[in-house]
């Protein structure tokens, strides 16, 4: 098993499964647009076993509060320290909602403070050009959530690299739709995806 | 007329005359006789150096030196000098271990100095440096390798009272790595593993038809830049050939998985790839951390070396080509051992890594403006100094010439013309 397989990390506290089409949709990006060997379908793994070592990137989301436990933060504390890429992002888009405050709350537990990205960073040219950053999400620009347009992602990082790389623009609902839809869109919004996993697996 | 006593003093005193003239005629003889064709000087190794000097002053036609322990290097090529003078030279010492010392700075960014020794099967021999003590080794298997992070001054190998020593005399100039390949979670974690192993990283990995993720400046191989390149998949046409005239040049290169079955790459491959073999389990042991990696077997040219096998199946090898250095390795997924390993697999991941890098690694030698008194073969260098140890000398054969100093001769003289003197002044004689 050489090819890259999207990992959607599964954890005891909140909703962990509130974005089941997302996987598809970024897989779909990547086989389109990389040449990238990329599993046709993603995996679940539960954070607190020994199958988050098998996958070196791992995308988690949710709109509930995320209390980690025990098991679970100790394997992020070794996953990140070991290399590993989470991909955290926040079902509510929001900034001060509950699953903002306590993921970066244990994100910062379990692998370290988190930093705002520049958004001139490697993750933004890793792939596509994003020259003003992070893309908006039609959901900031709606004005739901927090009414606000998040201007940075943040991170944490470790030997230069970003280990844990940690949105609140909801990326879950933007990417949430089946693959074939792309089609009616003037552009793909999934682009940015790609440049995450690029990252991912170059940095 | 002369009493009796004046006539036994007189005899006395003619005896004296004639033992003075045989005196000199003896010391006349013995400064004008030949060389004996059948005598053999001897000495043995704590009067070697004055027999050395009396060797230079009176060249015998032959001389055997028994040794219980390696000359100094001064002797021994005062030896030499002797031997091409035209004295024949032979000496036994059959105590003296086959000990030999080699030392070089790592080429990795951490530095240290890699110690290599070679000694007799099963001796215990100490390393230690010009402060102190830095490995032994037990029961050596002929050679050994040992590597010192830290070391100053001359590096000694002692088995016994016997040692050899070497000095570093040179340094290396840092070169980058560069790592070709595509997008990849190998590719991610083996240049993650040099970088945090202190080896400056350039990358080309190709993501898209005509699209590459690079990293740093240099992304063509260079001998002036690269200290050495890993390949983990068949590269372009164009950029294996680039591999190949790097290796080539003195290069050091590193093929992993299927890359060395690129036509480019086939004139510096170690092997031909084959099937791959799946492991027996996925649970990674800490002594044994790559059983559990699945890898492609390689069938090696019969000049390559292997490095690693598993199961009777060859998982690494090596080889050199013209100046320059290829490993290949089978493994295609190591960042599975780093990920999924023990407790040191991170740490282990890493090492493995960077001491590949650097066993291939081209070397970029700045020479150090050190004189040595190195003796780092002792044995070696006398052999081959001298020649192969002869039998020792058997009891009947051994023995020197019989040579009288000429101060011994003068002083004996001396004392006799002063006797006769004495005794001509005591009878009343002028």
């Amino acid at each position: 098993m050489r090819e890259f397989v999207f990992a959607t990390a599964q954890y005891e506290s909140g909703d962990w499964d509130s974005a089941p089409l997302v996987p598809a949709n970024v897989i779909d990006s990547i086989a389109r647009y990389t040449s990238i060997d990329v599993a046709p379908t993603g995996v679940i793994v539960a954070l607190s076993s020994r199958d988050i070592f098998r996958h070196p990137m791992l995308y988690l989301t949710g709109h509930l509060p995320v209390r980690f436990t025990t098991a679970e933060r100790a394997n992020v504390t070794e996953f990140v320290r070991r290399g590993g890429f989470l991909f955290v992002d926040d079902h509510n888009h929001d900034i001060d909602g509950a699953f903002h405050k306590t993921a970066t709350e244990e994100i910062h537990r379990s692998a370290g403070p988190l930093v705002e990205l520049p958004n001139d960073h490697a993750l933004y040219r890793a792939f596509f050009h994003f020259a003003d950053g992070p893309p908006t999400t039609s959901h900031e620009l709606n004005g739901w959530g927090d009414n606000l347009v998040h201007k940075h992602l943040q991170g944490v990082i470790r030997d230069g690299r970003v280990a844990v790389l940690y949105s609140n623009k909801d990326y879950s609902s933007e990417w949430g739709y089946h693959p074939d839809n792309k089609r009616f869109l003037a552009i793909d919004n999934t682009k940015f995806a790609v440049n995450v996993v690029v990252y991912a697996l170059t940095r | 007329m002369p009493s009796r006593d004046n006539r036994v003093r007189t005899a006395i005193e003619h005896a004296l005359r004639a033992l003075v003239l045989l005196t000199l005629a003896l010391a006349v003889w013995i400064s004008a006789r030949p060389p004996d064709e059948l005598m053999i000087e001897t000495a043995r190794a704590a009067g070697l150096p004055g027999a050395l000097a009396r060797w230079t002053l009176a060249p015998p036609r032959r001389v055997h030196v028994s040794l219980d322990e390696a000359p100094a290097r001064s002797d021994r090529d005062w030896l030499r000098a002797i031997r091409r003078a035209g004295t024949s030279v032979a000496w036994d010492g059959g105590a003296i271990p086959a000990l030999a010392i080699e030392v070089a700075s790592a080429a990795s960014p951490r530095g240290g100095t890699t110690v290599w020794v070679a000694a007799p099967r099963q001796a215990r021999v100490a390393i230690a440096d010009a402060i102190a003590p830095i490995d032994s080794i037990g029961a050596v298997m002929g050679a050994a390798t040992v590597f010192a992070p830290v070391s100053a001054g001359t590096i000694h190998a002692s088995v016994g009272s016997h040692r050899a020593s070497a000095t570093v005399r040179d340094t290396l100039a840092p070169r980058r790595v560069l790592v070709l390949g595509r997008a990849s979670w190998e590719a991610k974690f083996v240049i993650a593993a040099l970088e945090e192993t202190g080896w400056e990283v350039d990358a080309r990995l190709s993501i898209a038809p005509g699209m590459d993720v690079t990293q740093g400046r240099d992304r063509t191989p260079d001998t002036a830049r690269h200290a050495a390149v890993v390949v983990l998949e068949a590269p372009s046409p164009s950029m294996g050939a680039a591999v190949a005239r790097y290796v080539r040049a003195g290069g050091g290169a590193i093929l992993t998985g299927a890359s060395g079955n690129a036509t480019s790459l086939a004139d510096i491959a170690v092997g031909r790839v084959g099937a791959r073999v799946r492991p027996a389990s996925i649970a990674f042991a800490d002594d044994t951390p790559r059983q559990a990696l699945g890898f492609l077997t390689l069938r090696p040219r019969s000049d390559a070396i292997i490095i690693e096998q598993r199961d009777g199946r060859v998982a690494a090898a090596a080889r050199r080509v013209d100046a320059g250095r290829v490993a290949q390795l089978g493994y295609d997924e190591t960042w599975r051992w780093r990920l999924a390993g023990g407790v040191p697999a991170l740490d282990a991941h890493r090492d493995w890594w960077s001491s590949l890098v650097s066993s291939v690694a081209y070397r970029a030698a700045v020479p150090l403006s050190r004189e040595t008194r190195d003796d780092g073969a002792p044995l070696a260098r006398l052999v081959d100094a001298l020649g192969p140890p002869s039998a020792p000398l058997g009891a009947l054969a051994t023995g020197t010439r019989w040579s009288p100093s000429p101060a011994l001769l003068f002083a004996f003289i001396s004392l006799l013309l002063l006797a006769e003197l004495a005794s001509r002044r005591l009878r009343g004689a002028p």
